[in-house]
């Protein structure tokens, strides 16, 4: 498979699992999430389809869901 | 990842000067940790307020910008590149203290990917952090009822008020200061926060820093003897470098063992939950003036008339004290 094909990382489902710490942003080695902010002014990050690689790096770093996870915040 | 899962040490904590517990939200724990850092040559990561009020993490190696860090700023911060460059003085051997919320800690660890025995995380024990879009407007409304402009801000003035008194002091360009709750009533309705912070996993009792400090509430049942309301800090200490951490910086400090039972203010234990209005508050700050939003949400004009004389009260008092 072509790595264009796989899915972009998808950060967050909903606003309630992104605190903005930017770990994600800082990790991709391709320097293709920025962080971006939001209407109510929150940065989050985006990602850059064309930059992105799929190396899916700046979902394993994500601390933060990964401990809602462990305490049965995230839905 | 890396964080102690035993029960943090607790300690009730002043440092001993008191210009730096003057200057310090709490009891001054912060300048006590970060000088320990600076004296070895290594660098401060924490977070000031800019020329234009927004809050952003900096990278120190010297005492008066480290200074800017203490007292609370209500506001997330914007890390920039801040964790790049906390790998890049670890990498080169450099003794690095970050302070931030603990999600910030936790993120930066997990960034990091392996425990640098150089580093130490301290994290504050965080109410939830508001939008600054919010606090632009609050800004923006202050100077246009006034007519003046706002040339410095003190999220709470401690010097004023006290230590348990949560008032906003703005600072105008003619020298006047300008006090009010309004800001600190939008915080507290909940509203203001990031959407995460409803859901923060971190409102716990263990947390990601080597040690995490705050405001000692409780602090008249925990250790009477300490409370004096200039300032005494909550320290919970949760690894074993923490404790070598804390032993080396006691000689700067008042310090007493606590129990976690008298420390347990409301973000040790879970997070705020959603506020019902909050999607209506949204709506109207998108659309109505200002000052409606410091009525319905901020209190504005209920307790503004008698804050502001006790306020102009107590400066004259001191005025008077002071000759």
């Amino acid at each position: 498979m072509k790595i264009m094909e796989k899915q972009i990382p998808v950060l967050y489902n909903r606003k309630e699992e992104c605190c903005g710490c930017t770990a994600c942003y800082a990790v991709c080695p391709k320097e293709a999430i920025s962080m971006v902010e939001d209407s109510e002014g929150f940065l989050y990050p985006k990602v850059d389809e064309e930059k992105c690689i799929r190396c899916y790096k700046c979902l394993s770093v994500c601390a933060f869901k990964e401990t809602q996870r462990e305490k049965g915040y995230l839905k | 990842m890396m964080e102690s899962t035993t029960r943090p040490k607790v300690y009730a904590v002043k440092h001993r000067e008191e210009a730096v517990r003057a200057a310090s939200r709490s009891g001054g724990i912060f300048t006590a940790l970060t000088d320990l850092v600076l004296k070895s040559g290594g660098i401060v990561y924490g977070c000031v307020l800019t020329e234009d009020f927004r809050a952003v993490h900096i990278r120190t190696g010297h005492a008066d910008l480290r200074n800017q860090m203490r007292g609370s700023k209500y506001i997330q911060s914007e890390l920039g590149d801040t964790y790049r460059s906390v790998k890049l003085d670890l990498d080169t051997g450099r003794n690095v203290i970050f302070s931030g919320t603990s999600c910030q800690v936790a993120g930066l660890r997990s960034f990091l990917g392996r425990e640098y025995e150089k580093l130490i995380c301290v994290d504050i024990v965080c109410h939830g952090v508001p939008s600054k879009k919010v606090w632009m407007k609050y800004l923006e409304w202050q100077e246009k009822r006034t007519g003046k402009k706002v040339v410095a801000v003190d999220f709470r003035d401690k010097a004023n008020f006290g230590w348990r008194a949560h008032t906003e002091t703005l600072t105008m360009d003619d020298g006047s200061k300008v006090s009010s709750e309004v800001f600190k009533n939008l915080f507290y309705g909940h509203t203001v926060l990031r959407p995460c912070c409803y859901e923060c996993p971190y409102k716990d009792v263990m947390h990601p820093g080597d040690i995490t400090i705050a405001d000692y509430w409780g602090i008249e049942k925990a250790a009477p003897e300490f409370d004096d309301n200039k300032g005494v800090s909550l320290v919970l200490v949760n690894t074993d470098k923490g404790i070598k951490v804390f032993d080396k910086c006691k000689e700067k400090l008042v310090w007493k063992q606590t129990r976690i039972e008298d420390s347990m203010q409301p973000p040790l234990k879970a997070p705020f939950p959603r506020p019902a209005n909050r999607d209506a508050f949204w709506k109207d700050l998108q659309t109505e003036d200002f000052a409606m939003i410091a009525k319905h949400y901020g209190g504005y004009g209920r307790i503004k008339a008698v804050k502001k004389k006790v306020s102009g009260l107590k400066r004259r008092i001191a005025r008077i004290i002071k000759g």
